[in-house]
C-alpha cells in the first residue's frame, strides 16, 4: 500500500495536466481573459478542424487550404464580434501555424488581443469559426473576468460566450 | 408568443400518448385493417427521416463530434435490442407477438375479472416503460429546441399509432372490454407525461446531457423503424404502390415541416 501512494500522487498531479493538452478531433480550446480594458483571446484548434488533416500538405490543394486556414484565423473583424457598445479595437493578432516537425497531430494557435473603450458593456463575444470551419464541433472555453471565472462550451448552435 | 418550455413539453407529452391511443382506437374499431399497415409504411418514412435527418444532425451541432456520436448511436440501437430481448422495453405489434391471438378466445372467460395475466400485465407494463421513455427523448428534443421537440413528437405519435393498435388486439383478443381496454392503454400512455416532466426536470441541470440523450432516441427510432416495423412491410404482398407513396410522404412531411435555418 505505502508503495501504491507515491504512484496515485504523481497521477493525480499528472492527470489533469495531461487531461488539458488532450488533443481531441472536432474539439478546440478557447481561453478568454478581460482585464480592465484589455480582452486576450488565445485560441488552440486540431489542425484537422481548419484543414481535414494532420501532416505537411502533399499538393497545392493542401497548401491553399492551409494558408485559407491562417487567412481565416487572421481576419479578426468577420472571426469575433463583439457588442457595439463595448468598443473594441483589435491591437494584436498572431497565428501560428503548425511546423510538421513530427508527431501525429498538430494544432494551430492563434491570439487576439483586444482594447475596449466601455468594458462594463462586453456581455458577450460571438464568433463565426464554426462556420469557417465545419469540422470543428465545440469550444471548450474558459473565461476570466472581473465577475470571476468559469467554464462554457460553445457549439456550432451556441457559439456566444457570455460573460 | 411562445409557452414556457415545460408547458411546452406536457402538450406534446399529453398529445402524443393520447393522440396516438385515439388513432389506435379509430383504427380497430373503425378504419378496415389494412389502413393499420398503411400507417406502418407512414411511421417508418417518419422514424427514419426524423433520426438522419433532424436529431443526428443537432447532435452534431449540439457539440458532439462524429466520432463521439455515431460509438453512441450504434450502442442504442444495440441497447435497444437488448432491452427487447430481456423483454424490459418492447415495441412489438398484435399479430408479431401473439400468433394465435385466436386462440385466446375460447378461455376469454377466465380474464374477466381485474386480475391482469401476465400476458396482458406484461404488454402494459412494457408499454408504459416504452412510453416513459418517450416523454423523456421528448423532454431532451424540446430543451434542445422547441422545433426539434414537436418533429420529435410527431415521430412518437407516428410510431405509437401501430403499437397501440397492436396493443388493443392483444387486449380485446384477452377478452377485455374495449373501454377498459381503451382505459387502460390511455393510462400507460400517459406514462410519457410522467417521463417528460422527470427528462425536464433532470436534464435543465444538465444540458450536456442533451445531445446524448438525442442520440439514444435516434437510435430508438432507426431500431423500431429498422427491426420493427419495415419486417411487416417486407411481408405486405398487396398496395405496394401505396406503401412506398405513404413511405414517401413519411419522410417528405419530416423534411418540409423543417423550417431549420442555418
Ligand atoms: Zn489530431
Ligand atoms: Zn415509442
Amino acid at each position: 500500500m505505502p508503495k501504491v501512494l507515491p504512484v496515485l500522487a504523481a497521477l493525480t498531479f499528472a492527470l489533469p495536466a495531461f487531461a488539458q493538452h488532450k488533443h481531441v478531433h472536432g474539439e478546440g480550446r478557447l481561453d478568454a481573459v478581460l482585464d480592465k480594458d484589455s480582452v486576450t483571446l488565445e485560441l488552440e484548434l486540431p489542425l484537422d478542424a481548419a484543414v481535414g488533416f494532420e501532416r505537411a500538405p502533399r499538393n497545392e490543394k493542401e497548401k491553399a487550404a492551409l494558408a485559407n486556414a491562417e487567412k481565416t484565423l487572421k481576419d479578426t473583424a468577420t472571426l469575433w464580434h463583439f457588442p457595439a457598445a463595448a468598443g473594441c479595437v483589435v491591437q494584436e493578432v498572431a497565428v501560428e501555424m503548425p511546423k510538421f516537425d513530427g508527431g501525429e497531430h498538430a494544432d494551430i494557435e492563434a491570439r487576439y488581443r483586444f482594447r475596449c473603450s466601455n468594458p462594463t458593456a462586453l456581455k458577450e463575444i460571438e464568433t463565426t469559426l464554426f462556420k469557417a470551419m465545419p469540422r470543428l464541433y465545440r469550444l471548450e472555453a474558459q473565461r476570466v473576468g472581473p465577475a470571476g471565472q468559469g467554464a462554457q462550451r460553445l457549439t456550432p448552435k451556441a457559439p456566444v460566450l457570455a460573460w | 408568443m411562445t409557452l414556457p418550455l415545460l408547458t411546452q413539453i406536457v402538450a406534446g407529452c399529453l398529445l402524443g400518448g393520447l393522440l396516438s391511443v385515439f388513432a389506435a382506437a379509430l383504427v380497430m374499431f373503425g378504419l378496415p385493417r389494412r389502413w393499420l399497415g398503411y400507417t406502418v409504411s407512414f411511421s417508418t418514412g417518419i422514424l427514419l427521416a426524423t433520426a438522419t435527418l433532424h436529431l443526428m444532425p443537432e447532435v452534431l451541432e449540439a457539440g458532439l463530434t462524429p466520432h463521439e456520436a455515431f460509438p453512441l448511436l450504434l450502442a442504442g440501437i444495440l441497447g435497444f435490442f437488448a432491452l427487447e430481448k430481456f423483454a424490459l422495453w418492447r415495441h412489438a405489434h398484435g399479430n408479431d407477438a401473439h400468433p394465435d391471438a385466436s386462440h385466446c378466445e375460447d378461455h376469454t372467460h377466465s380474464h374477466h375479472h381485474m386480475r391482469l395475466d401476465d400476458g396482458t400485465l406484461s404488454i402494459l407494463v412494457g408499454d408504459g416503460f416504452h412510453n416513459f421513455t418517450d416523454g423523456l427523448l421528448i423532454a431532451a428534443a424540446f430543451l434542445a429546441d422547441p422545433k426539434l421537440g414537436w418533429a420529435t413528437t410527431l415521430a412518437i405519435i407516428a410510431h405509437e399509432v401501430p403499437q397501440e393498435a397492436g396493443d388493443f388486439a392483444i387486449l380485446l383478443a384477452a377478452g377485455w372490454q374495449r373501454a377498459r381496454a381503451l382505459f387502460w392503454n390511455g393510462v400507460s400512455s400517459l406514462a410519457s407525461l410522467f417521463g417528460g416532466v422527470i427528462g425536464y426536470w433532470a436534464l435543465e441541470r444538465a444540458l450536456e446531457w442533451v445531445p446524448h440523450i438525442l442520440t439514444l432516441a435516434a437510435a430508438s427510432f432507426l431500431y423500431i423503424a429498422v427491426a420493427d416495423l419495415m419486417p411487416r412491410l417486407k411481408r405486405e404482398q398487396q398496395g405496394l404502390g401505396w406503401h412506398g407513396l405513404l413511405l414517401a410522404a413519411g419522410i417528405a412531411i419530416v423534411v418540409f415541416s423543417s423550417t431549420h435555418s442555418h
